[in-house]
């Protein structure tokens, strides 16, 4: 045991509280900074390596600094921030999608269709009346305007969802480009920095799509979805999103540089918008053609079977190449004249309203689909509302869970000033302390000095 | 701070349906709730549509029926002056007198069958802008409408038809019985006169009987607006019960909301107020 043996115990308590002290320092600058994990000193190796106390010779051991991470709770975060991400961007794309209805307004394709059997009906109360036909005319002509306009305003969104789906496609491949130069970064300096940086861009990726996430021990992370590699090492496979169009909307596939494969991407911000343009708007509209077809159709065969009140039949109501809610629209010749409007059958007199009688009717007719008109409307719209409600719910409940898991992530990761503070002091007074004891020895030494 | 966020949300939404006093704005809010109400409104828009046709046949029904009784008043009239023609101890030219008083009795109801409402013949079957319906040549009467009902619906299993054609009205007689009274007075022919009278008493009961008819028509269509509009309360009720707030439960629901979020506010600023600092030499 040598004096010079305290001096280095001495020594190497000063330097290490002095790197204690600093890293708490560090602590608490960043005490806010997103996705900081805290750092703290494990002092345990302070006397290693000395006799009396360690088996070694002198060696100078490093301080172990550790990031205090909560693996179980980043992993599960990682996992269920796909599910949010997904909902928050349906959210508020499907509510915007319902309020192009615009029900239950006056505006409404329900109120609407209303006012148009109305129309017929009053038609059929006074079937030699000149005005009432220009009247059915006019709520014909409103009825093919609320039409066209969904169908176009829901087109438009699909056109807007597009550019939505290219951003974060890019967004996505930006993420996975700088987490690959991480990687490569990580194996040549074992930054605690850079660590924090690539976890954070984990868990901004784990919010765009489904990713499965599997950390190697030299500091690298494989970053993969549905089974497929998108980040190994420095290798990256960005994704690439294609349109096509299919009848009248488009559909898009994402698909993987390199590989050429189509994941299936079921999670995330970007499956979520991916099924809205795939899905949600084709089918909704699908269905709204449908109920314009039938309407036409149906409408005309009957009207084709009246005659005007010169006895002219045979004439469409609607055109007669309505195909869906974009093309459906009154024939030509009824617009410029709705003297042609039917009433009767052909041979009665002009106070007869048959015809206009059994097209009122077809308002209770079940003829798209085994359901009235008026029914198949509401049945889309409850339809819609429903995925909207769902979805409404899924995100609130797992905003919360999320919320849950990170507050137990921070109650390890997450820097508590009280913590630091109350550190700080303890590692000033044991600094303090050191400093005595080097005063000591010195003291020691000088007493040996003075004996000569 | 979440929970101060999820409260202020409750506010927002409180606060929309008690200024919109709704509580469904979209069909997201409830969508089976939505979709009952669109049903209820759909058949109460219809509903109203069946009163507005109930409406309309009324008027035409209860024009006919005035009409009816106006040609009953004339046939009485009728019958009056064949009896006194049919006395024995008038001569030719009262007779003549009375003769064409029933010629202008005759104009009169010629002109109440050729009679308009709104603008449209009453008694010419569906031919109702084609011109009078009868015209009298000579002796003969002459019927050009058809005998096409107008129909009107009522509700969603009745369609009844509201008119009587010409037709019918030929078929009671009171046109021939009329006819045959005045050429009788006109040519002095007594046994044709007391003829006349049974003649004209029977087309006077064939004429009640028609107003009879319209009278049940008419019966038929009061009671179908009450029930409609009967059903039409229950309808607005129930859509009522889905879409709108019940605002003393809002406005209570709202006043709780708020006081719990002031406490939040409170003891957030007082928990942030708190730190190791202050306590630190």
């Amino acid at each position: 045991m040598s004096i010079g043996n305290i001096f280095e115990i001495g020594k190497r308590s000063l330097l290490s509280h002095q790197a204690a002290i600093n890293l708490t320092a560090g602590n608490i600058a960043n005490i806010n900074k997103a996705g900081y994990i805290r750092r703290r000193v494990d002092l345990n190796a302070l006397t290693a390596g000395l006799p009396q106390l360690g088996k070694m010779g002198l060696t100078l051991r490093g301080n172990e600094i550790v990031r205090v991470r909560q693996r179980l709770a980043e992993n599960q975060l990682w996992l269920e921030y796909q599910d949010l991400g997904k909902y928050e961007s349906s959210s508020t794309i499907l509510s915007q999608l319902e309020e192009v209805f615009a029900e239950p307004t006056e505006a409404g394709l329900s109120n609407v269709l209303n006012e148009f059997w109305n129309a017929w009906n009053d038609l059929a109360n006074e079937p030699e009346s000149t005005a009432n036909r220009a009247i059915v005319r006019d709520r014909a002509v409103v009825l093919g305007n609320t039409f066209n306009r969904i169908h176009s305003d829901y087109k438009s969104s699909q056109v807007q969802i597009q550019s939505e789906i290219t951003d974060t496609v890019n967004s996505i491949n930006h993420l996975l480009n700088q987490i690959g130069s991480i990687n490569k970064q990580i194996t040549q300096s074992n930054s605690m920095d850079l660590l924090d940086q690539r976890d954070q861009m984990i868990t901004e990726l784990s919010k765009q799509l489904n990713i499965k996430v599997v950390e190697k021990e030299n500091g690298e992370v494989t970053i993969s979805t549905d089974g497929l590699i998108l980040v190994s090492g420095a290798q990256v496979n960005t994704l690439s999103a294609s349109f096509s169009t299919e009848g009248d909307f488009s559909q898009v596939t994402i698909s993987i540089d390199n590989i050429n494969y189509e994941p299936n991407i079921r999670s995330g911000a970007l499956a979520g918008i991916v099924e809205i343009h795939n899905e949600v708007i084709p089918d909704t509209m699908k269905k709204l053609d449908e109920l314009a077809r039938t309407l036409a159709a149906r409408v005309n065969e009957v009207h084709r079977q009246g005659a005007n009140l010169d006895d002219i039949s045979g004439i469409n109501f609607f055109a007669g190449d309505v195909t869906g809610a974009d093309n459906f629209r009154l024939n030509e010749a009824i617009i410029n004249d709705p003297g042609l409007i039917a009433t009767k059958a052909v041979g009665e007199g002009n106070g007869s309203s048959s015809m206009a009688l059994a097209i009122a009717d077809l308002r209770m007719e079940n003829f798209v689909g085994s359901l009235s008109p008026n029914d198949f409307y509401t049945s889309i719209m409850s339809q819609l509302g429903s995925v909207v409600q769902e979805n409404d719910f899924l995100l609130e409940s797992q905003t919360m869970i999320v919320q849950q898991l990170e507050n137990q992530k921070q109650a390890i990761s997450g820097v508590s000033l009280d913590e630091e503070m109350t550190r700080m002091m303890q590692y000033e007074q044991a600094y303090e302390a050191a400093a005595k004891v080097i005063d000591t020895v010195d003291g020691l030494v000088q007493t040996l000095l003075q004996m000569t | 701070m979440r929970a101060l966020q999820g409260n202020r949300s409750n506010m927002a939404f409180l606060q929309r349906a008690i200024a919109t006093g709704k509580k469904l704005h979209t069909a997201s809010d409830g969508p089976v709730s939505f979709s009952r109400a669109r049903r209820f409104s759909n058949m109460l828009s219809q509903n109203e549509q069946f009163l507005r046709n109930i409406q309309d046949a009324q008027g035409w029904v209860d024009a006919t029926s005035s009409k009816l009784d106006l040609i009953v008043g004339l046939l009485m009239d009728a019958a009056d002056i064949a009896k006194r023609g049919a006395d024995g101890n008038i001569d030719a030219d009262i007779r003549e007198s009375l003769g064409n008083k029933v010629d202008g009795l005759l104009d009169e109801m010629l002109s109440l069958a050729n009679d308009e409402h709104i603008g449209r013949k009453v008694f010419a079957g569906s031919e109702t802008k084609s011109g009078n319906p009868f015209s009298i040549n000579g002796s003969n009467i002459i019927y050009s409408g058809n005998t096409d009902p107008i129909n009107r619906k009522i509700s969603e299993q009745h369609t009844i038809s509201i008119n009587i054609n010409g037709q019918q009205l030929l078929d009671t007689g009171m046109f021939t019985a009329m006819i045959n009274l005045r050429d009788a007075l006109l040519t002095d022919d007594t046994a044709s006169i007391s003829g006349s009278i049974d003649e004209i008493d029977a087309a006077k009961e064939k004429v009640l009987n028609i107003a009879t008819t319209l009278a049940s028509v008419s019966n038929n269509l009061d009671l179908a607006m009450n029930r409609i509009e009967a059903v039409n309360v229950n309808l607005n009720k129930y859509i009522s019960d889905e879409e709108d707030v019940d605002l003393a439960e809002a406005l209570t629901k709202y006043e709780a909301e708020e006081i719990a979020y002031k406490a939040a506010l409170q003891s957030a600023a007082k928990i942030m107020n708190l730190s190791i600092l202050d306590y630190m030499r």
